[in-house]
């Protein structure tokens, strides 16, 4: 009996001071990664501002980019976003993109964008976030790649 | 087996079970809590660009020593800038122990997470945690967070009396906001909501002060204290931005309530005199309902494109007011400013229109 309890104590204590502390995965998990194809049309599917959701504010839907394959870019219907003019653009990591450059033709310089590239409801997102105008307002776009014929 | 753990329960099991559980969790014990006035502003007002002062008091008990380091964040309108090096200073002093001795602190690099939120940024997660409390009406605010340069040892069994105090360059524009502040330690950074109950810890102190102003500066007071028939967003904006002008229909009797067709007239200035008027009631011009609730409407849009700007041309302001749709009510800022005294605010067609100005930034 004695010993029971003794046992018993043991596990209670020793759940009770596990409770204090977080685990980790031991596993680790690795999967090979396909190269990411932004090249396509894109366009606004949500849109913030300082954090708070505007798509229903305004109308976003005319505002498109095409990525073309010759890492050319063409902007129609502009609306605030990194970059105003055509030119170029490129991915840090065609396996993981986290950052896309985009060089306007008419300037040197390269505005650089923290990007996710996502996979929602079977739909390509990619989202960017920037500062057109004022430096405290930030803009957080998804933008959703239009179905072509060969998608 | 199962008999004899019931026997033992019986026999005065339970008791040590509990005894167990609070000991455990009374290990883990580290609260926050405040016990007087806790926010004190050295000035209700300064002039624009000046600096700021204000206190925070609050107490830590722990039940047996500890060492850690102090968080400290504090909420302020994003034209302050905030996060630009030397804009604020934070320091502390334990005044029951370490009386006379300041401690300083540093800003916390953008993205850093809370040690208990991570993924999270410090900004975003006092943003999500406290934006239901935050008594500010305008979402221009920002949440800057601070940690103190070393740990900080306190006894157990104790109560730690803290004074922290900001020093916080203000920005160029006219406003009133609510200062917020908020306390964690870093090892339970972003820790579980906390209740003031017993048995509970307080994993945080957050709060606001009264309206603070700051007065002899430029444009039109962005206010984050009081609500206006106006609100105007973000509150600073380039004509590159997307700006969204509001009208909240509710908040005072006025000549538009109840009416649900609703537009704005607006007249865009340039910084060489140029104007371009949308003084109409058009699809282009209507305000939308925001929500099926309340009487908030609002038009949203980029500026530069709504008033088909020329190349190089420079927006200065935008006058508007809300009107119905044959034009014959409406609202200015004369009804705003009128809207407690409402002798002063006659329905009447003559009723002068004093439109409401937003200044756009270079």
């Amino acid at each position: 009996m004695k010993k029971f309890r003794f046992t018993l104590f043991l596990v209670i204590l020793t759940a009770l001071l596990c409770s204090c502390n977080s685990f980790k995965d031991s596993e680790e998990y690795t999967a090979a990664e396909h190269e990411k194809h932004l090249e396509g049309t894109w366009t606004i599917s949500k849109a913030s501002r300082n954090g708070v959701d505007i798509t229903k504010l305004m109308d976003f839907s005319e505002f498109k980019v095409n990525f073309k394959t010759d890492n050319t870019y063409q902007i129609d219907n502009y609306l605030p976003f990194l970059v105003r003019d055509n030119g170029t653009w490129k991915i840090n990591d065609t396996k993981h993109p986290s950052q896309i450059n985009f060089k306007e033709e008419s300037k040197t310089e390269e505005k650089i964008s923290n990007i996710e590239y996502l996979i929602v409801k079977g739909k390509r997102q990619l989202v960017l976030t920037f500062t057109p105008g004022y430096p405290t307002n930030r803009y957080t776009y998804v933008l959703e790649k239009e179905a072509t014929d060969n998608e | 087996m199962k008999k004899d753990l019931n026997i033992w329960l019986r026999r005065g099991g339970y008791p040590l079970v509990l005894l167990l559980i609070i000991v455990v969790f009374w290990a883990c014990g580290f609260e926050w809590y405040t016990d007087r006035e806790n926010i004190i502003y050295k000035q209700s007002a300064v002039e624009a660009g000046d600096v700021a002062e204000f206190e925070l008091r609050f107490k830590a008990y722990v039940n047996q020593d500890y060492s850690d380091k102090l968080i400290l964040a504090v909420q302020v309108p994003k034209v302050w800038n905030p996060r630009v090096k030397g804009n604020i200073e934070v320091t502390y002093e334990v005044t029951n122990a370490e009386a006379g001795v300041t401690k300083y602190m540093d800003l916390i690099p953008t993205g850093t997470s809370p040690a208990k939120q991570p993924g999270v940024s410090w900004e975003e997660h006092l943003l999500n945690r406290f934006s239901d409390q935050d008594p500010n009406i305008l979402d221009d605010m920002q949440w800057v967070t601070f940690v103190s340069k070393e740990k900080h040892s306190m006894s157990g069994n104790a109560t730690w009396d803290f004074v922290a105090k900001f020093k916080i360059k203000t920005g160029p524009q006219n406003l009133r906001a609510k200062i917020g502040f908020c306390v964690y330690h870093e090892e339970d950074g972003g820790g579980d909501i906390g209740q003031n109950e017993s048995n509970v810890w307080n994993h945080y102190i957050v709060d606001w002060g009264d309206c603070f102003e700051v007065v002899e500066g430029e444009g039109e007071v962005i206010d984050f204290c009081d609500l206006h028939f106006n609100q105007q967003t973000p509150g600073q904006a380039t004509q590159n931005d997307i700006l969204t002008l509001r009208f909240l229909g509710d908040i005072a009797d006025n000549d538009l309530l109840g009416i649900e067709d609703l537009y704005i007239n607006m007249t865009a200035i340039t910084t060489s005199g140029e104007k371009y008027e949308m003084l109409v009631q058009t699809d282009d011009t209507k305000l939308i309902k925001e929500s099926e609730l309340g009487l908030t409407f609002s038009k949203t849009f980029w500026p530069e494109g709504y008033f088909n700007l020329e190349a190089g041309e420079k927006l200065s302001t935008i006058e508007y007011y809300f009107t119905n749709k044959d034009g014959s009510k409406y609202v200015s800022l004369y009804d705003d400013l009128h809207k407690n005294e409402p002798e002063e605010n006659p329905t009447w067609t003559e009723k002068p229109v004093t439109p409401f100005v937003f200044i756009f930034q270079e």
